[in-house]
This record gives C-alpha cells, structure tokens and sequence, in this order.
C-alpha cells in the first residue's frame, strides 16, 4: 500500500503494517487507521501517521526515556507496545510528553487506543528535557 | 440540549446499557454514579479538552524540531526520574 504524508513524503508499507484505533487519538477521533514509522532522522522518535489525512502525524517517544519503570496501568497487557505523544514547543527546551494518556498498540491485533491512566501518577505535561539548574537565557 | 431534572437517588439511562445516577447532592457538588460497558470511555470534560488540545499541538509537530529535539535528548538523557 502506498500513502504520501506531508512530512515524510511517498512511504509504501503492506497492509498488515496498518494500525487501527478504533476510537481514534483523543481529539482526533475520525481518523482511525495509522502506520507506526521509524524515522531515522529523528530518532528516538517514532511517528505516528495517519493513513486517512496527508497532514496528520504524531511524534510518539518510549516513556521509558523519562520514567524508567513507566507501568501504563493493568491495562498493559502482554505484546504491546506504549508511547508517549511528544508536544515539541517552538522554543525546543519547553517541550512535553504526555505521560497521562500513553498510546498503547496491541502487537498481535495490530490495534491501538490512546487511554487515560486514572491515577494522576504521571503528569499530562512531562518535561521533555530536565530543566537546568540555573536557568540559561539566550 | 437535552435538559432534564433529577432528584437524590433517581437515574437516567441512556441507550441499553448507559445507567447515571444521582448518589448525593451537597454543597454545590453533585455525585454521580455511571454504569457502562467497559468500551464506553468515561471523562471528566475537563481532561479530555487538556489532553485534545495536547494532541492538536503534537500533531503540528515537524521534522526538523524533531530532529533538533533528537540531538538534544541524546545529550541529556535524564538520569531516571526524580519526580517519581
């Protein structure tokens, strides 16, 4: 199958690579079928992109870069994969993980959901990178 | 809009399998019990608008920030995690 993305141009992939979410991402719930792409570029980043809409693509990072025991609450099953949705700010250091609501993809089903962790353990708006001790302006 | 009025302990269904019930009704603040299929995503609005508009500027994101945020992100790899 092949699909163009904004950013990422002509990418051809089988069928069985497609992704689906039934209920879409939070806030983007019409748009249900993605492919998990690793970019060599920009790695560790992994991008999620939507095979329905040419502009959508979501930058997913392993939450294991910021918490090293993440747990993605009882729902985390067996033979799935869980990213964090990265926020990048104009200004880079300011950017943000979202730690509350992973992207969690069943690898067998090929399916995924972005689910909501009830406990308010990990923060919505996690630092992407430490702050520094003192500030640097400039 | 569908408005309607609901005393302490009285419900509402919505479809076969949706059942909301008033628990307590106290200072301002009412309680509200939800019954649903496990399929049905229950919010508060409240975090479902946060984490949409967290969405909406992720998706915005380019390649290039990335990239920049990459170069980054192997520099500093934070140690574990104080906040934790």
């Amino acid at each position: 199958m092949k699909w163009k993305n904004r950013q990422f141009g002509e990418l051809e992939f089988d069928d069985d690579h497609v992704l689906t979410f039934p209920q879409g991402i939070i806030g983007f719930e019409d748009c249900r079928r993605f492919i998990l792409i690793n970019d060599e570029d920009s790695q560790p980043f992994r991008w999620l992109v939507s095979i329905e809409d040419e502009d959508l693509s979501f930058p997913l990072l392993n939450p294991q870069l910021f918490v090293p025991n993440y747990q993605a609450g009882d729902r985390q099953k067996e033979n799935s994969t869980v990213l964090v949705v990265a926020t990048l700010n104009k200004e880079i250091e300011n950017s943000t993980v979202n730690l509350r609501s992973p992207v969690i993809i069943m690898n067998e089903s090929r399916t995924g959901k972005q689910i909501i962790l009830e406990q308010e353990v990990y923060a919505l708006q996690h630092p992407l990178f430490v702050a520094p001790q003192s500030p640097v302006k400039g | 809009m569908l408005v309607l009025s609901r005393k302490f302990d009285e419900s509402i269904m919505i479809g076969d399998s949706v059942v909301i019930k008033v628990l307590s009704i106290q200072d301002g603040q009412v309680k509200i019990g939800i019954e649903a299929p496990k399929e049905v995503r229950i919010l508060r609005r409240e975090i479902y608008d946060e984490i949409h508009r967290s969405n909406a500027q992720a998706a915005k994101a380019s390649k290039g920030a990335a990239m920049r945020a990459a170069k980054m992100l192997q520099k500093k790899v934070p140690p574990g995690n104080p906040g934790t």
